[in-house]
């Protein structure tokens, strides 16, 4: 390496060229790390076969920059179907803080004053007015789950779920469209045993500024829970509007229609926001595997890397490959900081051949060795 | 190899399947690279992805003449740099990125699975590089990012980008010299 770049500096000292290399190469590699593409396999081959053959001669490349994107948007449609009839059911926009009773409500009266806000206000409801071409993207969606004890004890989880979004997507779309990914937990209940507190309620609106984020809601929520569940049910909804805003832990205010609680035991006149990075132990399940990610298909000359994160004792995480039912790999790693600090962990599982593979990570109880928590995931190699 | 000889069988025929194998190959092998490539020149989600995926097409489209998966890994990186130099162009992304970065360097915008923590360390680690990188003139970029991210030869840049190898050299120079100038000489 050092031959063929110091070649292409001569005027630069080489020490010096070299350090800037090394630091050029780590920050692009640490930066590139954080960009987790979403499959869009399905979506090239439709939009391929929409578009056919190109002419002899014909420059189709960077000129037809429309066609993918129309044919992205009608993947997208029918793909997330579930997100769009969300939104279209919701067909009477509410302005916030308007109040839905005859009777003016004493507290959020101060809300109705849109031009107060410091930062741009966006309209409530604008997701729905933009019926133009969409791109899907995978957003951020935290959901409750068992966290894989006995008890069974329950976390919330983070899944990134891919979804259309109008192509100048808003804030509000972001998060109106991450909270409807959040609370539609139906189609991870079997598999992961999400719970569905949100089950039959929607969000019909927001409203963000640079310190605020407001949520409306259609119900207080579904009814059956335990006190604890309910109050990680309403974090579940914090957390995935701060995260797909990515601002930081910008304090979140909820309106119910037609109630002053969520359900019907804990009041909205109050911010709600994620605990501090010390006590995020508090609402995040003790072992995430983020990658491999559900489902992901990876090639099998590529070298896979089980990565996560943990908030356990002695920061120690246990792990097993399974390929076919069959045990074919497991070990111990370490989390780069033990409880009640949350780590990562990361274990290079090499190159695999071809199949199906589920990988399971878990952490010991220190008391009497049974499984505290564990997170595991499914994916291919081919 | 296994896609040449679908390919060649079916080559006096229709061509769709076998450019079809051939796309699920190439996806399985650059896909994510590309979209990391195209996200470091874009730092955009949705634009990154989109870029590539519309090289991808484009390749599907052109496989009878590509052929084969070096051809058509070349005609990819120059399809995804183009792509988002034009991307560039047309969205404003860049200004969505400069925004986005000023309000939170590393937020979840960029799709992170890093921790709070590990993203708050890392984000100050490489956001002085990271940023100096970006106030760099558009082909220093691309070049640096290819050379250093993918560990591309110069022919491949020069490849890639439609310019000649002396170019990337002075480009990646005055690049590099830059980078010393504003992110080194503070430290």
């Amino acid at each position: 390496m050092s031959d063929r770049t110091g070649s292409l500096h001569p005027d630069l000292d080489p020490a010096e060229l070299e350090r800037v290399e090394r630091h050029l190469r780590q920050s692009l590699a640490q930066e590139a790390r954080r960009v987790r593409p979403g499959d869009r396999l399905d979506a090239i081959l439709h939009g391929a076969h929409e578009a056919g053959p190109a002419t002899v001669g014909g420059g189709a490349g960077p000129r037809h920059w429309l066609a993918p994107v129309a044919a992205a948007a009608l993947v997208a449609a029918i793909a997330g179907g579930a997100w769009w009839a969300t939104q279209e059911s919701g067909t009477t926009p509410t302005p916030a803080g308007s109040p839905s009773a005859s009777a003016p409500s004493p507290s959020p009266s101060t809300d109705a004053s849109p031009t107060s806000a410091p930062a741009t206000t966006q309209p409530t409801g604008s997701a729905t007015s933009a019926p133009g071409a969409t791109v899907q993207v995978a957003l951020p969606a935290y959901f409750v789950g068992p966290v894989g004890d006995a008890a069974p004890t329950y976390k919330l989880f983070r899944e990134f779920v891919r979804a259309p979004l109008p192509q100048q997507a808003t804030d509000v779309d972001r998060v109106l469209a991450s909270l409807s990914l959040a609370m539609n937990a139906q189609p991870y209940s079997n598999t992961d045993g999400y719970l569905q507190p949100w089950s039959g309620t929607r969000a019909t609106g927001a409203r963000v500024t640079s310190d605020r984020i407001d949520i409306e809601l259609s119900g207080p929520g579904a009814e059956g829970f335990t006190p604890e569940v309910e109050r990680l049910a309403v974090q579940e909804l914090v957390w995935t509007a701060q995260a797909a805003l990515g601002r930081g832990a910008i304090p979140v205010r909820f309106e119910v229609a037609g109630a002053g609680e969520l359900f019907g035991s804990i009041p909205t006149d109050q911010p709600f926001t994620r605990p501090s990075t010390d006590e995020s132990w508090r609402d995040l399940a003790p072992i995430w595997v983020t990658a491999p990610t559900r489902d992901q298909v990876v090639a099998a000359r590529t070298a896979v890397t089980l990565e996560g994160e943990a908030t356990v004792f002695e920061a120690t995480v246990q792990w097993e490959l399974d390929r076919g039912g069959s045990k074919v790999g497991g070990g111990t790693a370490m989390a780069t900081i033990g409880a009640p600090s949350r780590g990562t962990y990361s274990v290079a599982l090499g190159r695999l051949t071809a199949g199906t593979y589920t990988v399971r990570v878990w952490a010991a109880s220190p008391k009497d060795g049974s499984v505290a928590a564990e997170d595991s995931v499914t994916f291919t190699v081919r | 190899m296994r896609l040449l000889t679908v390919a060649e069988r079916d080559s006096g025929g229709d061509i769709r399947p076998a450019a079809d194998e051939a796309i699920a190959e190439l996806y399985a092998a650059h896909w994510t690279g590309l979209v990391r490539l195209a996200w470091l020149l874009l730092r955009d989600d949705l634009a990154a992805e989109e870029v590539v995926q519309d090289a991808f097409i484009a390749v599907h489209r052109r496989w009878e003449s590509l052929r084969s998966h070096d051809s058509a890994a070349a005609y990819l990186r120059r399809a995804v740099v183009n792509g988002a130099r034009s991307g560039l162009r047309h969205r404003g992304v860049e200004e969505r990125y400069l925004t986005r970065e000023q309000a939170e360097p590393g937020g979840p915008a960029r799709r992170t699975e890093a921790s709070a923590e590990s993203r708050a360390l890392e984000a100050e680690a490489t956001s002085s590089m990271v940023a100096a990188l970006g106030r760099l003139p558009q082909r220093q970029r691309e070049v640096l990012t290819m050379r250093y991210y993918l560990d591309l030869s110069e022919a491949e840049i020069a490849d890639a980008l439609g310019i000649s190898a002396g170019s990337v050299k002075a480009h990646a120079h005055r690049g590099l010299a830059a980078l010393r100038d504003r992110v080194e000489a503070v430290r």
